[in-house]
C-alpha cells in the first residue's frame, strides 16, 4: 500500500510522495506547526496555510466546535506571499519533504501573481487552489491562470458538497490531481447573530469522502487526493482503497499529533 | 512533549475545582503562563484538546484549577476520578518572565482566569517577594477561599454580588497597590484587561515595559500555532498568542 506515489504523472517534473499520507492545507500552518508527537519528516508532504499575493489582514479566522468536529472560518489573514517566502522557504528546505502552497485568490489574476511568484523557489513542488463549487467557469479560469504562469504541479481543491459539473470542466484544464475536500457549512454566529461560512471538519466526514472518493474513482482519470474525516488508519485505509492515491490528514492532527506518523508506519507495514 | 499523566487527587476550592495530576517518568518542567492541551472525552467528542493552564509546578506533579463552566471538556475533566489517565502536551507558548529585581508582586485577576497567576506564588515567595492577590469574581462563590492561598499572600477581592460592606469592584484597592507593586501580573477578560491598563497608565503616567504582563484573552483552539484563530495584536504586529504569548507585556497588547 506504501511506496513513493505520483500526484502529477502527467506533468513532466511530476510531483511525487514518498508515501501516500499528506497534511491538509492550514492545520500545519507554514510547516511551523509546534506539535510535539508530529514528525513531519515522516509525511509523504504538505500543503501550507493559504497564501495571498499582498497581506491580508482583515478576517481573522475562527473555529467553533462542534460535535465530534469542529466548524472553521479560515478568515485571509497570511502575511502574504513575499513574507512567507521569506520566513518560510529556509525551512521548507530543511524539511525535505514536498511542500504544495496553496494560493488563496478567487481572481485570475492574483492567481497568476501568486503561481509566478513561487515559478523556479526550489523548495516548493506543487500549488494547490480551491475550486469554487458553485462557479465551474472561475474555477476553470484559475487553473489556466496558473498554468499559464508558472509550471508546477496544480492540485485543486473541490469542496465534498460540489457536482460532477465541476469536476467535468476541471477536468478540460491541466489540473494534476483533484482534492475532495472537506464541505462548506454556515451557521449562526453567536456573537453576532448573523450567517456566517465556513468549512465542517470531523470524524464524521470520513464515510462521506470515501463515496465521493469512490464515485469520482470510477470516471476520474486524475489522481484523487482524499481531505477530510480521517481520525485513524481504518479512515485512512478505505480512502485508499476507494481510489484515493494520497491522503490529507485534516483537523485530528491537532487532537492526534501522532496520528499521521501512525498511519505511515502502519501502511509501510 | 506528550504525556499520558494520572489524577492523583481532586478537591474542591470554593465552588472550583482543584486536582493534581502526576506522571510515572520524567519531570514537569513548565514556566508559570505556559499552557498544557488535555485531550477530553473519547471518540473525538468534545473534539478539541483543551489549553489549560497549570496553578502548581512541581518536578512531580502539576496542578490544574477547574473554575465553573459549561464547557463539555471542562466538565468531562471535573467528572473524571483519581486513577484516570490523561493525555497532555506541552508545555506550549511562551509564560511569564518574573523578573530578578522584583519583590512587590501584584497579582490581579478575574476569578475565572485565575489559574496561571498562581503558578507565579511559589517561586516569586522563594524569591522572598511580597505578593499581594486581588481577585473579582462575578459571583461571591466565584471567588477562591482565602486558605487556598499561604498565608504570605495578601489577598483582596471583589464580586458583583457582595455581602453588605464589601466592594464591588478592585478599582480602590488597585490603585492604591499600584503605588506599593514593582510588577504587575494580570489575568481576565479583554474588558478587565482594557480597564486594567487604563488605570496602570492613569497611576503611573504609562505602562512600562516589564513592569506589567497579561495573559493574552483569547482561546486557543488548536494550540499548536497552525489555525491562526488566536491572533493578537501587539505594538510589534499581529501574533499568534500560542506561540509568542500567550504572555505578552502589557503595554504592547492592544486591546
Ligand atoms: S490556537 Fe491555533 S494558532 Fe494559536
Amino acid at each position: 500500500m506504501t511506496g513513493t506515489v505520483e500526484l502529477a504523472p502527467q506533468h513532466k517534473v511530476g510531483l511525487s510522495l514518498a508515501n501516500p499520507v499528506m497534511l491538509a492545507s492550514g492545520v500545519a500552518g507554514y510547516g511551523d506547526i509546534q506539535a510535539p508527537g508530529l514528525d513531519l519528516a515522516a509525511l509523504g508532504g504538505l500543503v501550507t496555510a493559504p497564501v495571498t499575493r499582498r497581506p491580508a489582514r482583515r478576517n481573522v479566522p475562527q473555529i467553533q466546535e462542534l460535535p465530534g468536529g469542529l466548524f472553521w472560518q479560515r478568515g485571509d489573514w497570511n502575511p502574504g506571499l513575499r513574507i512567507v517566502l521569506r520566513d518560510f522557504a529556509p525551512l521548507w528546505r530543511r524539511l525535505a519533504l514536498p511542500i504544495i502552497v496553496h494560493l488563496a485568490a478567487d481572481d485570475p489574476g492574483e492567481i497568476a501573481a501568486l503561481a509566478g511568484g513561487l515559478e523556479g523557489v526550489r523548495s516548493v513542488a506543487g500549488l494547490e487552489l480551491d475550486a469554487p463549487d458553485d462557479d465551474p467557469r472561475l474555477a476553470t479560469d484559475l487553473v489556466w491562470a496558473a498554468r499559464q504562469a508558472a509550471d508546477l504541479p496544480i492540485l485543486v481543491r473541490v469542496p465534498l458538497t460540489a457536482g460532477d459539473d465541476l469536476v467535468k470542466a476541471l477536468l478540460e484544464t491541466p489540473v494534476d490531481a483533484l482534492v475532495v475536500a472537506p464541505p462548506a457549512g454556515a451557521r449562526i454566529d453567536p456573537a453576532s447573530g448573523h450567517l456566517v461560512y465556513g468549512s465542517v471538519h470531523g470524524a464524521a466526514l470520513a464515510p462521506l469522502v470515501t463515496a465521493r472518493i469512490a464515485a469520482l474513482a470510477g470516471w476520474v482519470e486524475a489522481p484523487l487526493v482524499a481531505c477530510g474525516g480521517i481520525h485513524n488508519l481504518d479512515d485512512a485505509l478505505a480512502q485508499l482503497a476507494a481510489g484515493a492515491r494520497a491522503v490529507q490528514i485534516d483537523t485530528a492532527v491537532w487532537v492526534d499529533p501522532s496520528l499521521p506518523g501512525r498511519i505511515v508506519a502502519a501502511l509501510a507495514g | 512533549m506528550v504525556f499520558t499523566a494520572t489524577i492523583q487527587s481532586r478537591s474542591d476550592l470554593g465552588s472550583s475545582l482543584a486536582i493534581r495530576v502526576g506522571r510515572s517518568e520524567g519531570f514537569w518542567s513548565c514556566q508559570p503562563g505556559q499552557f498544557y492541551l488535555l485531550r477530553t472525552g473519547a471518540a473525538w467528542s468534545p473534539y478539541g484538546r483543551r489549553a489549560l493552564f497549570p496553578t502548581l509546578i512541581d518536578p512531580n506533579e502539576l496542578g490544574f484549577l477547574l473554575a465553573p463552566s459549561n464547557d463539555p471538556g471542562l466538565a468531562w475533566l471535573a467528572a473524571q476520578p483519581a486513577g484516570t489517565a490523561l493525555d497532555l502536551i506541552g508545555p506550549q507558548g511562551r509564560g511569564f518572565m518574573l523578573h530578578e529585581h522584583q519583590r512587590r508582586i501584584l497579582l490581579m485577576a478575574e476569578a475565572s482566569a485565575v489559574a496561571p497567576l498562581f503558578a507565579l506564588i511559589p517561586p516569586a515567595l522563594a524569591r522572598q517577594a511580597s505578593i499581594t492577590l486581588l481577585l473579582h469574581g462575578r459571583r461571591r462563590a466565584d471567588l477562591l477561599p482565602a486558605a487556598a492561598l499561604p498565608p504570605a499572600v495578601e489577598y483582596y477581592t471583589a464580586c458583583d454580588d457582595p455581602l453588605p460592606g464589601q466592594p464591588t469592584t478592585l478599582d480602590d484597592a488597585f490603585v492604591s497597590a499600584l503605588n506599593w507593586a514593582d510588577g504587575l501580573y494580570l489575568a481576565g477578560s479583554a474588558e478587565f484587561l482594557r480597564q486594567a491598563k487604563a488605570v496602570v497608565t492613569e497611576a503611573r503616567f504609562a505602562v512600562t515595559s516589564g513592569f506589567a504582563q497579561a495573559v493574552a484573552p483569547v482561546a486557543l483552539p488548536c494550540g499548536v500555532g497552525a489555525c491562526m484563530a488566536c491572533l493578537v495584536d501587539s505594538g510589534r504586529g499581529r501574533h499568534r498568542a500560542c506561540v509568542r504569548g500567550p504572555v505578552f507585556d502589557l503595554g504592547e497588547l492592544a486591546l
